[in-house]
């Protein structure tokens, strides 16, 4: 049973968490990537970018990762996802939409790009005001929308 | 097929309702998220339904 949710789009607070091994976020990737193929799983360059600037700041838990370790990480994950251009058209597109909040309006309009069901993001608040399902990373509640 | 009775009937949601209870706090689930999810799926499928004089009024949510 495939359960309602085919195509995901992962925003970039779930790859950053990943890299970080927060269990919470690890643990709701590795589930996705028992369930779904490549194909369905998506993020974007955008989001990758976020993830690798993030990686490389210095913050009060961790140092900032060197090059290395980044590019290490993201070999890791980024395997298991299609990843979806992030072009001039989509800052076109965000522009022409009103939000509050221009970097969840790119997320937004680039997983309309690829139709994604929903997007897995720690801060479904902010898509809030968007006609899109968000399911935040816990297993109790992927368990029922990703079979 | 002898029909549930009205007190079968609620002792099965009595134990639906404590099972619920239980399993949201196993998962560290909070009730307010399973109903944020269970609205906005709703409203998603369904906002096609509203006409454009319906939609206007909604000005803070984006539907594309």
């Amino acid at each position: 049973m495939k359960g309602k949710y085919i195509s995901v789009y992962v925003d970039s607070n779930i790859l950053i968490n990943y890299c970080n091994r927060i269990k919470v976020d690890c643990d709701a990737l590795k589930y996705l990537f028992k369930k779904r193929r490549r194909e369905v799983l998506f993020t974007s360059t955008l989001a990758i970018a976020q993830t690798i600037a993030r990686l490389q700041t210095y913050t009060k838990k961790r140092k900032a990762y060197t090059s290395e370790q980044v590019v290490a990480m993201l070999e890791d994950v980024l395997p298991h996802f299609t990843i979806i251009d992030f072009t001039q058209q989509d800052i076109i597109n965000a522009l022409a939409v009103d939000c509050k909040d221009l970097e969840d309006c790119l997320h937004f309009i680039i997983s309309r790009k690829r139709k994604c069901s929903c997007i897995l993001t720690n801060n479904t608040k902010d898509f809030s005001a968007f006609n899109v399902d968000c399911v935040t990373p816990q297993l109790g509640v992927l368990k029922t929308k990703i079979q | 097929m002898a029909k549930i009775t009205q007190q079968e009937y609620s002792e099965i949601m009595k134990q639906k309702r404590a099972l619920f209870a239980l399993l949201l706090k196993k998962t560290g689930v909070k009730k307010e998220e399973i109903y944020r999810l269970a609205m906005e799926e709703f409203i998603n499928a369904n906002w096609d339904e509203l006409t454009t004089t319906e939609r206007r009024k909604f000005n803070k949510l984006v539907f594309v």
